[in-house]
């Protein structure tokens, strides 16, 4: 297995709002749930990943909420609010936009 | 706000209400974190023992993950001013000295100059803005010199009220003093009398009643009063069914029909605050016995303030061209008594009182007083960064250890930022205390109600430039502070910036030589202005100041009739002669001193001989006697000199020799009437004595040409009785208090004072605003003292080091304490030369300036040299003990101590 990436400055917000997009998740999930879907690639910190989820909860793109888990624990619960998948729809359009260039500069390289 | 603030609000609420809980539920949302990694650690066959470990390390520092978390709760920042705020706090409490010295000098520099400001604003720059349109202006007659506009006579008024001009209001004013006979006792009060056109002029109604009609305007049988606003709610107790009472004043009866408007005090003098207004019809009524009685029908009592407010479009120019044609014809019809010079329209913005040399006057002492105090501003900055640059360079010690220890530079910059503003906010907080204390203190001292608030804008002002001077020259080192090398601080190398010897022209030496020569300079102003003070009190007045009480009284105001107030007054002086002790008494009219009445007189025996203006004033007999003006020839006053005897006079040496051409004009003879009477409505006098000149009390250096009449010919009333004891003018006023109640307890006194007290109030503004001078000349010393001494004291303290190291090399403690001496000598020397080069020139300046306003102030005389020295002197000293006692404490010290006190 390769070296895990490093995050391009920024993006963390936009794959934990992604994430929260689909079901409501607690920090650890988040956490887990991004290994499990970059396949390991994306290496995320759980130390950054908590101050990154405060934050996007104070610029109320996520809410959190204190619910049971499944094995009846209390956890703070995180999930996507409108403001927030406004958000994530023009980041992550434009993610794809720089992401393309990137990628056609890339390639144009090795032809 | 974005746009999902609704979302945010209740967070940052939240989060800065409910501070636990939030932390709670973060250490609680961590903490479920390592369970669950912990648990996940435990599935994938890690040991027991090390699980959760493994979980830790993974979440990294779990202290910094919580502040990274809390950073991002917002409201840190106000978190770290606190915490900022309380290190600074304590910071400024340990270096008590300093901190006391800058709350201090910004306390005066503010406070001062807020309090001098509203002051002097209130009288020149308050711009006055009346509602409702066209341009207003003031209108005057020409007397004499046209740059000196006089008043305008009643007559003259209605001529031009007559003259179809392009008026839309015009109003004549004649603002004056009365006493009102209150429940209890009688009071001074402001009156204006004033034309139906007065509340139109300044766009206003009255707050209830009605204003004065036309008819009104017209001596009649009826006098009218509205009552000033401020006076209904003081004297009346805002009583609503005041319309239609009788009130008393001076005596005559006149009846409320209005209360003045809530927003005007005056609308033609911009410190007035007018008791009552009284319709013309009032006049005669109530300046009844006075020479103001017949002022309506004279044209030669140039008196009234004339304002008008202009037809909408209409210049000033077109006013003045209506103006003139008027003033032709009245030159053409009344050729003796008219003054034929035109007359002046004058936009009302550009008078403060009254154009000519009362307002240059103003103009000149606001000037001064606005300089003086922009200095004073000055100099408390320059002490104020001086002191926080010299503290500066003292702390790179401590700095270079705070940046060992992981300080960032932006964090020490935040904290001398916090302590130079919270310093700055102190001073501030003073100097506003300060201010409003002063002001009102300022304002109860005006005897005449005057208006003065406080003038935000100049406090706003001053308080941000401290703030801003304070950010500034405390910002500085903290900028230079954080570039200090390491090293070389800690070993204390950076100390030696501080010392004289090194860099002569570093910005220090300069700050505190430009603050040694503008505090020169300040002073030496101060100084000057408190000499000529000076030389005016040293001033002998010519008259018996010692043992002499005066008495205001007027049987007629008690219900008398003229004949019987002439016994009554009779009785009175009778009984006052009898108080053991008196040497001497006179009744007069009007104050006993200092007042006197222009007149015109003509010469008897030269026929085509010029008019000429001279002074008069009214004595009667004893006067010369009981104020001890020495009669020079003929005979004083005395009970013969009545109205069906030959009229009389007695002449000042002044006039008998500027006139006359010869000390002894005895027999001579002269008309004397208002100005611009004709010759045959002048009256014929013989001079019967010759007296020595005696002070106008106006301030000015050369004697007036003054003849004075006896009160019993010139048909005014007796209203101040005189009394010349032996023994205490205090008790003599009170001992006179009793006898006029023992003749009749009606029998109003108001006025009950000492020559003395007599004396303070004719001068009281001249008094005044050399005592304001003055008190900031002290404010200035007091500045320059405390910011000489403190920043060489400072800069002396950081020598410490310096002066062990040459102990411990076996320099002699008196060699030590000499070495700094003499360099602080050498820099103060400097200074001071400059300052008094400076200094010099600034008091030529001084001259120059006042020369124009001759008279008026006393002039500035030739020994100034002495003040320089004294100043220079203080200032040497000042600086002298600020570098001697620090360095002889050096110099006793251990300096093994003080090398390792670092």
């Amino acid at each position: 297995m390769s070296k895990p990436v490093d995050l391009v400055q920024g993006t963390l917000g936009l794959l934990v709002l992604k994430i929260v997009a689909l079901e409501p998740m607690h920090g650890w999930a988040i956490g887990l749930r991004l290994r499990q879907v970059s396949g390991d690639v994306l290496q995320v910190s759980d130390g950054s990943l908590y101050p990154a989820l405060h934050k996007l909860e104070q610029h109320g793109w996520i809410r959190s909420e204190w619910k049971a888990t499944e094995n009846n624990r209390r956890a703070k619960f995180y999930s996507l609010t409108r403001a927030g998948r406004r958000y994530l729809e023009t980041e992550a359009a434009s993610w794809e936009r720089l992401s393309g260039a990137i990628t056609a500069v890339v390639r144009l390289k090795e032809i | 706000m974005p746009w999902n603030w609704h979302e945010r609000l209740p967070l940052r609420l939240r989060s800065l209400f409910l501070r636990s809980q939030l932390e709670g539920e973060l250490e609680e949302e961590l903490a479920y974190h390592v369970e669950q990694q912990t648990a996940a650690n435990a599935a994938s066959g890690m040991p027991p023992a090390e699980d959760r470990a493994a979980a830790l390390r993974r979440l990294g520092s779990m202290i910094r993950t919580k502040e990274e978390c809390r950073e991002s709760w917002g409201w840190r920042l106000i978190q770290v001013l606190a915490s900022d705020s309380k290190l600074a706090l304590r910071r400024l409490t340990r270096d008590w000295q300093f901190s006391a010295a800058a709350v201090l000098i910004l306390a005066l520099g503010i406070g001062a100059n807020a309090a001098v400001f509203s002051v002097v604003n209130s009288f020149l720059f308050r711009s006055r803005s009346f509602p409702g349109p066209g341009l207003r202006v003031s209108i005057y007659q020409n007397s004499g010199d046209p740059a000196e506009p006089a008043g305008v006579s009643f007559p003259a008024f209605r001529d031009i009220a007559a003259s179809n001009g392009p008026f839309m209001e015009l109003a004549a004013v004649l603002p004056d003093d009365a006493r009102y006979q209150g429940p209890e006792d009688l009071q001074s009060v402001i009156i204006e009398y004033a034309t139906s056109g007065y509340l139109g002029v300044a766009g206003s109604s009255p707050a209830a009643g009605r204003w004065f009609t036309p008819s009104e305007d017209l001596a009649g049988p009826q006098g009218a009063a509205v009552v000033g606003f401020h006076t209904w709610q003081s004297k009346f107790a805002s009583d609503g069914g005041i319309l239609g009472r009788t009130i008393r004043l001076n005596g005559a009866p006149v009846t409320i029909i209005g209360i003045g408007p809530r927003d005007l005090a005056s609308a033609t003098h911009p410190t007035l605050i007018t008791d009552f207004w009284l319709s013309m019809s009032a006049l005669p009524l109530v300046e009844a016995g006075t020479s103001r009685a017949g002022i309506l029908q004279r044209r030669g009592d140039l008196l009234f303030d004339v304002r008008a407010r202009l037809k909408d479009g209409v210049s000033v120019e077109q006013a003045r061209a209506t103006v003139n044609v008027v003033a032709r014809r009245l030159a053409a019809d009344h050729p003796d008594t008219d003054p034929g010079k035109g007359m002046a329209v004058i936009p009302s913005d550009e008078v403060v009182f009254h154009p000519g040399e009362p307002d240059r006057l103003i103009a000149l002492a606001a000037t001064a007083l606005t300089a003086v105090v922009g200095l004073v501003l000055a100099i408390a900055c320059s002490n104020l960064a001086t002191l926080l640059l010299v503290r500066g360079t003292g702390r790179a010690s401590e700095v270079s250890v705070r940046l060992a220890i992981g300080a960032t530079r932006w964090q020490l910059i935040r904290h001398f930022l916090t302590e130079s503003v919270l310093l700055s906010m102190f001073g501030a907080a003073a100097g506003i205390a300060l201010a409003h204390w002063s002001i009102r203190y300022i304002s109860a001292q005006i005897p005449f109600g005057s208006d003065v608030n406080t003038d935000y804008r100049v406090l706003v002002f001053a308080v941000l430039l401290s703030i801003v001077t304070g950010i500034a020259f405390g910002l500085a080192p903290a900028l230079r502070s954080t570039r200090v090398n390491l090293v070389s601080a800690l070993r204390g190398e950076s100390g030696g910036s501080a010392s004289f010897g090194r860099g002569w022209f570093s910005l220090k030496n300069a700050l505190l030589a430009i603050q040694v020569i503008g505090s020169f300079l300040l002073i030496m102003s101060a100084a000057v202005l408190l000499r000529a003070m000076w030389s005016l009190q040293a001033q002998e007045p010519g008259f018996a100041v010692q043992g002499v009480a005066l008495l205001g009284t007027n049987p007629r105001y008690a219900g008398y009739t003229d004949a019987d107030a002439r016994r009554v007054n009779q009785e009175i002086l009778r009984r006052i002669q009898t108080i053991p002790g008196v040497q001497a008494i006179f009744a007069t009219s009007g104050p006993a001193v200092g007042s006197s009445v222009g007149r015109e007189i003509e010469l008897e025996d030269i026929p085509m001989a010029q008019r000429q203006s001279v002074e008069s004033a009214w004595a009667s007999p004893g006067y010369f006697e009981t104020l001890q003006i020495p009669l020079l020839s003929g005979r004083a006053f005395d009970e013969r000199d009545l109205p069906d005897r030959p009229r009389v006079a007695i002449v000042n040496e002044t006039m008998a020799r500027q006139v006359f051409g010869s000390p002894n004009a005895v027999g001579r003879r002269f008309r004397y009437g208002g100005v611009q009477q004709s010759r045959e409505e002048k009256v014929p006098v013989e001079i019967i004595g010759v007296v020595r000149d005696t002070s106008t009390l106006r301030f000015t250096t050369s004697p007036e040409a003054l003849f004075y009449l006896p009160v019993a010919q010139a048909g005014v009333e007796v209203s101040t009785i005189g009394a010349r004891t032996s023994s205490d003018a205090t008790s003599l006023v009170q001992a006179m208090q009793r006898e006029i109640r023992s003749v009749d307890p009606a029998l109003p006194v108001f006025q009950a004072r000492t020559m003395a007290q007599q004396l303070d109030r004719e001068q009281f503004l001249y008094r005044r605003g050399m005592a304001l001078l003055g008190g900031l000349g002290a404010v200035a010393l007091l500045l320059a003292a405390v910011g000489l001494y403190s920043v060489v004291r400072f800069t002396v303290v950081k020598r410490a080091v310096e002066l062990g190291i040459r102990l411990a090399l076996g320099a002699s403690g008196n060699q030590v304490v000499w070495l700094v001496v003499r360099d602080v000598s050498v820099l103060i020397g400097i200074s001071i030369s400059l300052g008094v080069l400076l200094s010099i020139g600034a008091i030529r300046v001084m001259k120059a300036v006042v020369a124009p306003a001759p008279g008026v102030i006393v002039d500035i005389r030739g020994a100034d040299s002495i003040t320089i020295l004294a100043v220079a002197l203080l200032m040497a000293i000042s600086a002298g003990a600020a570098a001697y006692f620090p360095a002889r404490r050096a110099a006793h010290t251990d300096p093994l101590v003080t090398i390792r006190s670092l």
